[in-house]
């Protein structure tokens, strides 16, 4: 429930066309963002560790945005939920350097949309 | 219906004369004990009459008329009639009467045949996909809602060589499945008991992917609705194994973590083929990219749409999956029943692969009636159409690796105008051509000696 809810707020977020993501901590990094401007689960990312890196490695670089969730979807892949979203472009600068952590995204939003919003 | 009909009778009557031009020293018939029980093997009111070469055309038709009867056609044959007799006489009293006239050569049934491969789903007729020819879709939201006969995925002439793409399992990454609906239940991939619902469920986190929606229902009902049963449509595959991996919520929405781990799922569990009707306009998504490096690492084919927002997917803004380079992946765009580019379809000259119907498409539906069908309209359904041709030519050649189908699927099919510049190989994708379709040999040399 909590996860729709979180893409009721993204969706409701793009249809507005507004950028994504009002949640607590999140605005400042909307009006630079380019990830803003497209649909996202707000407060999700994926996070792909390293090779052997060890999931630590996530609360270690992004425990200061008080992670709720971290949830291993394999090949590396882990969700990582945040109650304070620093936005997706803060996300990417801060792993940086980070040797172990290879990438970060935001959790993005997919749909079957049909023509005319029909199934 | 009419259309549908008037083809039946002229191919009944087209075979008939047929079967007359191999019965050079024909015996008279005699109705038999098996083609009285056989009824809906010839026309019930209807015989063939060869009268002798004496008897021209009016003289014929007088003949007949003294019987009550009446003359249908004068066949192209010489002395030939198709004549109705109707009530109250049976075949046998008919065929007796002109057996012992003596003006009459021959008399016979006028036989009913059919296209060996066209199965007996009550609702085949309106499958425009499947065959074409310019049927009025009842359901359809699309206009138009008929079309050009012929313009379809001809699988009619492959389904003389395969319907069973079983040994194949298709992985429908979507809104679940409605595992229990009447023509899918019986082709739903064997999970065993730990999946005994045919696949799981990324969105309730649980093993049970029943469908709220309908989108993942139709996908699958066009990849692999049971054909021949008698019951509603078919699938492009009469008989299949498919995997119900739920990504997308009941309004149709899931995340790129949902998705990859449908991906994964699919993959680890021995899917050979994935669908994803599903998109996305915006950057790069890596880590959907990843999983479907995963999948051809597994040789695994992924068949995704195109898009329904009329957008050139190339230069008007991305697209995933589509817009993804795999060689394992295909996007597909909608062709309308005219074979003309849907209105909504979105193309791409570098990042759209091939055309399928996406237009007013029959298929299996989701609710609690296990006989509910629904006609929907999108890329999604031309997506299901190529994902049904991937696993029949997996079933088909066992030993096709990814490359094999994807090469198979767009080299093998017709060039569409309407893909012209719009696709990467401008075809329609056509079923018997890439069943048919070997790859060039390569690394050959020769010597001139």
């Amino acid at each position: 429930m909590r996860r729709l809810i979180a893409l009721a707020v993204a969706l409701a977020g793009a249809a507005a066309g507004t950028a994504c993501g009002d949640t607590p901590g999140n605005s400042r990094a909307a009006a630079s963002d380019g990830w803003s401007q497209q649909t996202r689960v707000p407060g999700e990312y994926l996070v792909t560790l390293a090779a052997r890196a060890d999931h630590k490695a996530i609360s270690d670089l992004y425990g200061r945005f008080e992670i709720t969730d971290i949830r291993d979807l394999g090949h590396n892949v882990f969700l990582v939920t945040l109650t304070d979203d620093p936005g997706p472009a803060t996300m990417e600068k801060l792993h940086e350097g980070n040797v172990h952590i290879k990438s970060v995204q935001p959790n993005l939003v997919y749909g079957i949309r049909g023509p005319g919003n029909a199934p | 219906m009419k259309a549908l009909l008037r083809l039946l009778a002229t191919a009944a009557l087209a075979g008939a004369v047929l079967s007359l031009l191999n019965q050079v020293a024909a015996v008279s018939f005699a109705p038999t004990a098996e083609t009285a029980a056989v009824p809906g093997s010839y026309v019930a009111d209807e015989v063939l009459v060869k009268f002798k070469p004496v008897f021209a055309a009016q003289s014929r038709t007088a003949i007949v008329a003294a019987r009550g009867h009446a003359v249908l056609a004068n066949l192209n044959r010489p002395g030939w009639v198709r004549v109705r007799f109707g009530a109250p006489q049976t075949m046998a009293q008919a065929l007796a009467a002109y057996w012992n006239d003596p003006d009459v050569e021959y008399a016979q049934p006028n036989y009913i045949y059919r296209a060996t491969a066209a199965p007996n789903d009550t609702q085949y007729g309106q499958l425009w996909a499947f065959k074409n020819i310019g049927q009025n879709i009842g359901t359809a939201s699309y206009i138009p809602a008929s079309g050009t006969p012929g313009a379809d995925i001809n699988v009619e002439k492959a389904w003389d060589h395969i319907t069973d793409c079983s040994s194949v399992v298709v992985a429908v990454v979507d809104t679940g499945v409605n595992y229990t609906q009447e023509d899918l239940a019986g082709n739903m991939w064997n999970g065993g008991p730990g999946f005994p619902h045919h696949g799981t469920d990324f969105v309730d986190s649980d093993n049970d992917p029943m469908d709220p929606n309908g989108h993942g229902t139709h996908v699958a009902g066009i990849i692999g609705a049971a054909g021949n049963n008698a019951k509603g449509i078919t699938g492009v595959c009469w008989k299949a194994s498919i995997m119900a991996v739920r990504v997308l919520n009941a309004a149709g929405i899931g995340t790129s973590a949902s998705i990859i781990q449908g991906v994964d799922f699919a993959v680890s569990h021995g899917a050979k083929v994935i669908n994803m009707s599903l998109i996305r306009g915006g950057d790069f998504d890596q880590a959907f990219s990843s999983a479907i490096t995963n999948a051809q690492a597994n040789d695994v084919a992924v068949v995704v749409a195109a898009g329904n927002e009329a957008n050139d997917n190339d230069a008007g803004g991305t697209r995933y999956p589509c817009n993804f380079t795999h060689p394992n992946l295909t996007c597909i765009a909608a062709f309308d029943q005219n074979y003309a580019l849907a209105s909504f379809s979105n193309w791409g000259a570098t990042s759209v692969d091939v055309g399928a119907p996406g237009t007013n498409i029959l298929s299996t539906w989701a609710g609690t009636n296990a006989s509910i069908y629904n006609t929907i309209t999108g890329t999604s359904m031309a997506s299901a159409e190529v994902a049904g041709l991937a696993a029949m030519l997996r079933a088909y050649n066992p030993q096709f690796t990814f490359a094999d189908v994807v090469n198979a699927v767009t080299k093998g099919g017709r060039a569409a105008a309407s893909l012209a510049g719009k696709t990467v190989s401008g075809n329609a994708i056509d079923v018997m051509s890439s069943l048919a379709f070997i790859n060039p040999p390569t690394g050959l040399t020769a010597a001139v000696q």
